[in-house]
């Protein structure tokens, strides 16, 4: 390998150039796409697609409540119908909708090329896609879930739906949910490591900040619900009972499975539409953000707060009053930082000269609707209001206000700010302006009224309501705001497309922003930056106008091309000082493929056709297995030139690779998993009733032993294989491997032999559970082992080139200490429950 | 000085909440347990219960914990021979997180004195 790079002539050349090596080919080789531009429009496009499916719901549901006894939908088709708003416009809209316009955004906010792992983002899309057209094709099948969008037990248990709806729901949500965890490590890695030189921690756009606090919320987030789900299916499917009560069970554990996502899931939709807010507001204001610091610490206090305040959606099951305190306290003190953030926002706009434009108009949308919002929040957080208004309207007043201000206000000001830089051409016409006062206005009319029907007593999920119950009159108006509002929404597409189809087109940055994104062509090439920039104050305080054509020149980092390879450069998490050559891998079908096996796993579980369900993840492994075909290099190159005088190693001679920071994340993840998995046990030994059962698990001494010394066999020598890398370390693997197997062997004989039918009671069906997560673990050790071993043959691994070793050696870290926690975790609870026995 | 690597800085900035949140599951955990065990009938002296006992004592340590997280960042944000923009800015957000966890950390958890636990 020759690191020699090939200089351009001029700029027109080197464009070309860049382009031959990032576009994407046409026809069906768009399929292959992995640049994050084309993406981020795809998961923008789609979620936009997925919201006028939710809106026309929401439609449907305002049609039926119009009047008292309307004909128009039964109980079974209106909970079909709410449910379904409900999941779109939380799981296929909101939070893609993010992820898109992240992905868009990222590499140039940050200067860089692309995102991290260009095929992980693709697969991402795909699982999104696929588990999206699932929820759908269940809708017009009419078997969609009918449970409500938080599906609840045990209502959405077996036996009162039979059916396949919430199955569909259980499956597809986790199928979508894939592509949430992989954009979380996407982005926490991107911001971690891939930026412009110089750009250091402090000098991030602070949407970069928020971006980061809240993948790592979504990585933190997202596997209570993950784990919620499977929990329910393997219920609902095997007849494990972890949320019923006649065998040990409880539906508590739902709940608080299911909020321990669904509130840090609020802060997830609001935290990205704050971070729009916080990079228009300077732009428009045409001065820096007021308190960038400050906003960075509350941002990660508001983070940290919202995984507090889970069960502000639980106060009337009946918990201790100590605990109800703590999470009320909880709920109004997340007041505080959302306040600061919007202190911070209106002094920048006081200190300001702000231009009246109509993603300002949006703006002040958002201020109006968002702080109702707030203000009625605080109210449910205080315990005794809750008593009163809960599972009433007041309540979904409430989260309209709070998502449609705090969420779609910021991200149309967004669209309005960023569409000129998709298309590269600015709107001519001005129906933005009557559409923002037909949304605005018909949301309030919506919404606000519900604040008084909830207060009069409707509850909510009701198809029919008395003709004397006085709602009838509030409602026909709550109905006609509704549809005001879609006229205005539907303004807002005709606005768009007149502006992609007739729009003016303009030179770089039209708004006199000062952010790197608008330091480049519009629409973006394929490659972002000719160069890339040296960052050398905060990236929210550039000149765009007289950076871009610097850049366009080649003038900065990697300003050539290199035998035909993408490159990004990586830098270190604090500093921003160059530190690696990211060679990122070209357009791939793999993503797909490994995507639609994906999609065969859910559908085989979906039609219980169990038979294919291990053929389905032999084929995700195998295919997984083909993305490493073409990482890593066969020989040491050491460090490679990168412009500017500089020169660095490639990734794969680097200790901070990006694969091995996606790996320690990935693992984070996983561990949120476990740990709430454990806690699942733990709270059905404190709460749920019929404890303890008449057999307990019995794992004896002789195998436990057994399994720790393979397990403390195997994550030792897989760290030998690494820590002295010499010709021996192949036969260390080998070790390794063995060990790992032995351990599976193990655990899965543990769980057959030495746990009681798993489907008599629910510590049965937990201890069985962990007993199968750790053997997964220990497979898929064994799996990481043998590919270290192949990788060590194949030569792509050396004392210099060590990462795929690293990587597998985490993997080695985390089953050992998993292996060891289930072993000791299930005689510790079958102890437990034995003693409750006893006394 | 305790040098610290350049990741662990970076998560300096998390760390005052990251110890509330420790600090929460143990109070919330501790007191389901607590309450399952029957440690809230089990009186000590002076009507001072062992559940309401191990409540304060998680949060005493909690808050000290925090306490101490903020003075450290604050001692090394002041001290002298700082690194770079980048690692002050790193040790300001931390302490400013650390304060804003002990204020959160008084508001939400103070309850352990005086609230029924079971």
């Amino acid at each position: 390998m020759t690191g020699t790079p090939e200089q351009p002539t001029s700029p027109i050349r080197l464009h070309k150039q860049l382009s031959a090596i990032w576009d994407t080919p046409p026809g069906l080789g768009r399929l292959g796409a992995v640049n994050h531009t084309i993406l981020g429009q795809r998961f923008i496009i789609a979620a936009l697609i997925f919201f006028a499916i939710g809106g026309l719901l929401a439609m449907l549901i305002r049609t039926q409540l119009a009047s008292g006894a309307s004909p128009f939908m039964d109980a079974e088709l209106y909970a079909q119908v709410f449910t379904m708003h409900g999941t779109i416009m939380m799981f296929l809209f909101a939070i893609p909708l993010f992820e898109g316009i992240a992905i868009y955004l990222l590499p140039k906010l940050l200067g860089a090329r692309d995102l991290a792992f260009p095929r992980l983002t693709a697969y991402g899309f795909w699982c999104y896609i696929f588990g999206g057209t699932m929820l759908i094709v269940a809708l017009i099948a009419g078997v969609a879930p009918d449970s409500g969008w938080f599906m609840y037990t045990p209502l959405s248990s077996s036996t009162y739906s039979p059916g396949i709806n919430a199955d569909v729901w259980l499956l597809g949500i986790t199928f979508v949910e894939i592509s949430a965890v992989s954009a979380a490590v996407e982005i926490m890695v991107s911001v971690l490591k891939v930026r412009a030189p110089g750009m250091s921690l402090d000098r991030m756009p602070i949407f970069a900040w928020y971006l980061l606090v809240v993948a790592a919320m979504m990585l933190i987030g997202f596997p209570p619900l993950i784990l919620g789900s499977i929990l329910l299916e393997l219920e609902r499917a095997f007849g494990l009972p972890f949320f019923d009560p006649t065998r040990g069970g409880d539906p508590l554990l739902w709940q608080h499975l299911f909020w321990l996502f669904g509130h840090p899931e609020v802060y997830i939709i609001f935290l990205p539409a704050a971070g729009v807010i916080s990079t228009l507001i300077p732009v428009f204001a045409g001065r820096a953000l007021t308190g960038y610091r400050t906003i960075v610490v509350a941002i990660i206090a508001l983070a940290f707060l919202s995984f507090g305040l889970w069960v502000h959606h639980m106060y009337t099951v009946g918990i201790p009053h100590l605990a109800l305190g703590f999470f009320s306290a909880a709920s109004a003190m997340a007041a505080v930082p959302t306040a600061i953030q919007v202190f911070a926002w209106l002094a920048t706009l006081s200190h300001g000269r702000p231009r009246l434009t109509v993603p300002m108009l949006h703006i002040f949308g958002f201020f109006f609707v968002f702080i109702m919002g707030g203000l009625t929040g605080v109210m449910l957080a205080m315990v005794p209001f809750d008593w009163q208004a809960h599972d009433t309207h007041f309540v979904v007043a409430h989260l309209h206000y709070v998502l449609v201000g705090g969420f779609i206000f910021p991200m149309l000001a967004g669209l309005y700010y960023w569409l000129p830089h998709a298309t590269g051409r600015l709107a001519v016409h001005n129906l933005s302006v009557p559409a923002f006062w037909l949304v605005f206005g018909g949301f309030n009319i919506t919404f606000f009224i519900m604040h008084l029907t909830g207060l009069r007593g409707m509850p909510r999920r009701i198809h029919a309501y008395p003709a004397d119950a006085g709602w009838e009159v509030l409602n026909l108006i709550s109905s006609m705001g509704s549809f005001i509002m879609t006229i205005g929404f539907a303004l807002i597409v005709v606005d768009v497309f007149l502006q992609i189809r007739f729009g003016r087109r303009f030179r770089r940055d039209p708004w006199k922003s000062a952010t790197l994104e608008w330091a480049m062509p519009t629409p973006p090439p394929s490659y972002n930056f000719a160069a890339l920039p040296k960052v050398e104050r905060r990236a929210d305080g550039l000149k765009p106008q007289e950076i871009g054509p610097q850049l366009a020149a080649g003038h900065g980092y990697l300003g050539f091309v290199r035998q035909g390879r993408m490159e990004t450069l990586g830098v270190s998490m604090l500093t921003g000082k160059a530190e690696q050559v990211i060679i990122l891998p070209g357009q791939t079908n793999l993503p797909l493929y490994t995507a639609l096996a994906t999609g065969c796993f859910f559908l085989a579980m979906l039609f219980k056709q169990y038979w294919a369900v291990p053929i389905a993840l032999l084929a995700m492994l195998a295919l997984f297995l083909l993305w490493t075909r073409v990482t890593g290099q066969r020989s040491d190159t050491g460090s490679l030139p990168i412009g500017m005088g500089e020169s660095v190693p490639p990734h794969a001679e680097c200790d901070e690779a990006p694969s091995w920071w996606a790996m320690r994340f990935i693992l984070t993840a996983n561990a949120t998993l476990y740990a709430s998995l454990l806690f699942g046990g733990l709270f059905l030994w404190v709460s749920a009733p019929n404890w303890p059962p008449a057999d307990l698990p019995a794992l004896g001494i002789v195998l436990p032993v057994l399994t720790a010394l393979a397990l403390l066999t195997g994550v030792a020598s897989g760290r030998r294989a690494v820590s002295h890398y010499d010709n021996r370390s192949a036969g260390w693997l080998v070790l390794c491997g063995l060990a790992q197997a032995i351990s599976c062997a193990l655990l899965v004989w543990l769980a057959l032999t030495a746990i009681p039918a798993p489907t008599g009671h629910a510590l049965s069906a937990t201890s069985f559970v962990i007993l199968l997560y750790a053997a997964l673990h220990c497979f898929l050790a064994t799996v990481f082992a043998g590919y270290g071993l192949w990788r060590i043959k194949a030569g792509y691994v050396s004392p210099a080139r060590l990462l795929d070793l690293r990587i597998g050696r985490l993997w080695q870290d985390y089953t050992a200490i998993a292996g060891l926690i289930a072993l000791v975790f299930v005689a510790a609870i079958t102890r437990l429950a034995a003693e409750g026995s006893l006394s | 000085m305790i040098a610290l690597k350049q990741p662990a800085t970076t998560l300096l900035v998390a760390t005052g909440f990251i110890i509330w949140s420790v600090a929460f599951i143990a109070l919330y955990g501790g007191n389901a347990v607590g309450c399952r065990l029957g440690w809230s009938e089990i009186e000590l002296a002076g009507g001072i219960t062992l559940q309401r006992l191990m409540l304060v004592g998680l949060y005493a340590l909690s808050l000290a914990a925090i306490l101490l997280f903020s003075l450290w960042m604050h001692r090394r944000y002041r001290s002298a021979g700082r690194t770079s923009e980048a690692t002050d800015f790193i040790y300001r957000v931390a302490r400013d997180g650390g304060v804003a966890a002990v204020a959160a950390t008084l508001f939400c958890f103070t309850l352990v004195f005086w609230l029924s636990p079971c």
